[in-house]
């Protein structure tokens, strides 16, 4: 089975997002608020009076009809299957049928939403493309395919029994009804209805009376007897499953999740650019202005005045680097252009002890797995000076095949613990934003150990 | 003195392009992106070009890969790069194709016109300048390099027992382990220190050397 979700904008900015996650809620409650179904009414009075009736009736009547085009759809897939040998005619002629086959069920959708109010989920199409193999494959692992092939092969008996069931209910009763106009009519002035001979008005009056009785009253009966049967083949293979519904739900959610925390990545560099592009480049060409300032002042001889022009200046270049490490915090520009082990190594000598790194990330993972790698090590490197009193630590990070394994550790005390509200929780949610999975060890007395797996597909 | 800079901020490029012709540097070209530079620095021929890392199209190390090309090109004119963030593994790619003539200096230093100019005269003149903030990170890394700094407390004792002249039975008896615990420390130090088993080479003198000369 093969759900392909709507090609979407891998990484979508914010605006677009939240329409797309707005539009896709408004889609769902216009489903969840389905129309009640048209059900034939009990009372036969109200039942004949009512359009519902006429248009099941109706329903069931062309029953026949689509039965014949599914009957066609099939045998000329069964051939076509058994061509599949010779290949460049079986092929596209299987996929042909394929796609009339969903066709067909879209129009028999329809259908039962126009005459019986039944709205069905859509069944996920397979994915047609010029590329008959792939389409081929699509088709073969949907198991609606499946599904579909069971609907029509079933509708046949139902058609015959419907289509014969709502001829007879409504011609036999009318035939009955008009008995008394034909009486004059009738070979030998009687007709042998069952063991009742009519051979007098009277008797043909009686007749046409508890016909037009039995009619009013079971035609509807059997009319909505029928229709059941129908829309209960119809609600089984007709219709997505329910499994199939969560399945989607979840498809999405997981999707969604991962566009939010690409939104957020994306959001995170964007500040960073705002911040390198705006404010740092400011301060920077403030402190030039007033390091000419002080130059000039210097060589005035104004002491005084360059001693406060100086002293503004060390003010801004400290604001310069505070900056600086926001920004880098925020997502460092050498990690988008070298990768995790030169964006590390910068963050290891920094770090107040000394870190061993061992990086060999290849090839590259995408840029959040990426930054969440980052933060993992820097996190946790942060933790280690913070909390673990240790003389050294150490990170190792590998990609093996889909998978990014990220470990550090530290010799210190020990004792970290996540429910105590340290950067490891943030740590931990961020690890799982991306599916990952956090693996903290940490013993009192030590050594503790952080060990992260994202998925890098 | 003639440079040319690279800039793609233009409050920035203004303000260097003044602190420069103040102190007495003629600026004959300012541009805002890596291509322009190629291309000023040909016309131009100066005795350095000042470039920041991060410059348009891209906006990831453009400028520093033009000031790369500048190097190999014309081995006459001097770089100094500046950037926002001192990273050393720019510093390292400017260093390792070239080995003078090239400076990296974190953006916020221009502000002192005195030590930026020097800085570029030196570069200009063929020496090599390096912001502290990257030396700083240059010598963690080989601290962290350095193969002493991973031997634990006790092969640290068995070497520095080699180190005295000790025989294996010597430096067991010290430490009052046996001597196939002395061997096994002493083949982890080796292993550590890269030493390979090659005929002609005695790995117990070498890694004595190793830990005189660290």
């Amino acid at each position: 089975m093969t759900w392909s979700p709507p090609a979407l904008p891998t990484r979508a900015g914010p605006k677009q997002l939240t329409e797309y996650i707005a539009g896709r809620a408004t889609g769902r409650a216009r489903t969840d608020a389905r129309p009640p179904r048209e059900v034939v009414p009990g009372n036969p009075l109200r039942a004949l009076a009512s359009p519902v009736l006429w248009r099941a009736s109706i329903h069931l009547a062309l029953d026949g009809l689509v039965a014949l085009a599914g009957l066609a759809v099939l045998v000329v897939l069964v051939i076509a299957v058994c061509l599949a040998p010779a290949g460049l005619v079986g092929l596209p002629v299987t996929v042909a049928a394929g796609w009339a086959l969903f066709r067909l069920a879209a129009v028999e959708r329809a259908r039962f939403a126009v005459t019986c109010g039944l709205e069905l989920d859509e069944l996920p199409a397979p994915v047609w493309s010029w590329r008959l193999a792939k389409s081929l494959q699509s088709l073969v692992h949907n198991f609606c395919t499946w599904r579909l092939i069971g609907y029509f092969v079933l509708l046949m008996p139902v058609a015959v029994v419907t289509v014969v069931g709502v001829a007879l209910i409504w011609a036999v009763p009318l035939t009955l009804v008009l008995l008394p106009a034909y009486y004059r009519g009738l070979p030998g002035g009687q007709a042998q209805l069952g063991p009742f001979v009519v051979d007098s008005l009277p008797r043909a009056l009686l007749v046409a009376a508890v016909a037009l009785l039995v009619g009013a009253v079971l035609s509807p009966l059997i009319v909505k007897l029928l229709l059941a049967l129908d829309t209960a083949l119809a609600v089984a293979l007709l219709s997505r499953p329910r499994g199939m519904e969560l399945e989607q739900r979840v498809n999405d959610l997981t999707e969604s999740r991962a566009r939010v925390v690409d939104a957020a990545e994306a959001e995170r560099k964007r500040i960073e650019r705002d911040l390198h592009d705006g404010a740092q480049q400011r301060l920077v060409a403030m402190s030039i202005t007033l390091g000419r300032a002080s130059s000039r002042l210097k060589k005035s001889g104004d002491h005084e005045t360059n001693k406060m022009v100086e002293d503004v200046r060390r003010e801004t270049l400290s604001t310069i680097a505070e900056l600086r490490n926001l920004a880098r915090g925020l997502h460092p520009p050498v990690l988008t252009d070298r990768g995790l082990a030169a964006s590390l190594s910068a963050v290891a000598a920094l770090a107040p002890v000394p870190v061993r790194l061992d990086v060999l990330v290849e090839p590259r993972p995408s840029s959040t797995i990426e930054a969440v790698a980052y933060f993992t090590v820097t996190e946790a490197l942060t933790n280690v000076a913070k909390h673990a009193h240790a003389t050294r630590a150490w990170v190792e990070i590998r990609r093996e095949g889909a998978r990014l394994d990220v470990k550090v550790g530290d010799d210190g005390h020990g004792g970290a613990d996540l429910a105590a509200g340290t950067g490891l929780t943030g740590l931990a949610d961020r690890v799982s934003g991306v599916d990952g999975r956090f693996r903290l060890s940490s013993p009192v007395g030590g050594p503790t150990v952080i060990e992260v797996e994202l998925p890098c597909g | 003195m003639r440079v040319v800079l690279a800039e793609d901020s233009a409050l920035l490029r203004q303000g260097i392009e003044l602190l420069l012709s103040e102190q007495g540097i003629e600026v004959v070209a300012a541009v805002g992106d890596g291509e322009q530079l190629l291309r000023a620095v040909a016309e131009h021929r100066p005795d350095a070009c000042v470039t920041d890392v991060r410059m348009p199209p891209t906006f990831l190390d453009e400028g520093l890969r033009a000031a790369l090309a500048v190097r190999a090109r014309w081995p006459e004119t001097g770089v100094l790069v500046l950037s926002h963030y001192v990273e050393e593994r720019y510093a390292i790619d400017l260093v390792n194709t070239n080995d003078n003539g090239v400076g990296y200096l974190l953006k916020d230093r221009v502000s002192d016109a005195e030590e930026f100019v020097d800085a570029l005269r030196r570069v200009a003149a063929g020496e090599t300048v390096l912001d502290p903030e990257v030396v700083k990170q240059l010598l963690a890394g080989s601290r962290q390099r350095d193969p002493l700094s991973t031997l634990t407390p006790r092969e640290r004792e068995v070497l520095t027992a080699m180190a005295e002249g000790r025989s294996n039975a010597g430096i067991a008896a010290d430490l009052v382990i046996g001597t196939a615990a002395v061997e096994k420390y002493i083949r982890s130090i080796f292993v550590k220190f890269d030493l390979q088993q090659e005929a002609g080479d005695h790995r117990r003198v070498l890694a004595v050397l190793r830990y005189l000369g660290a």
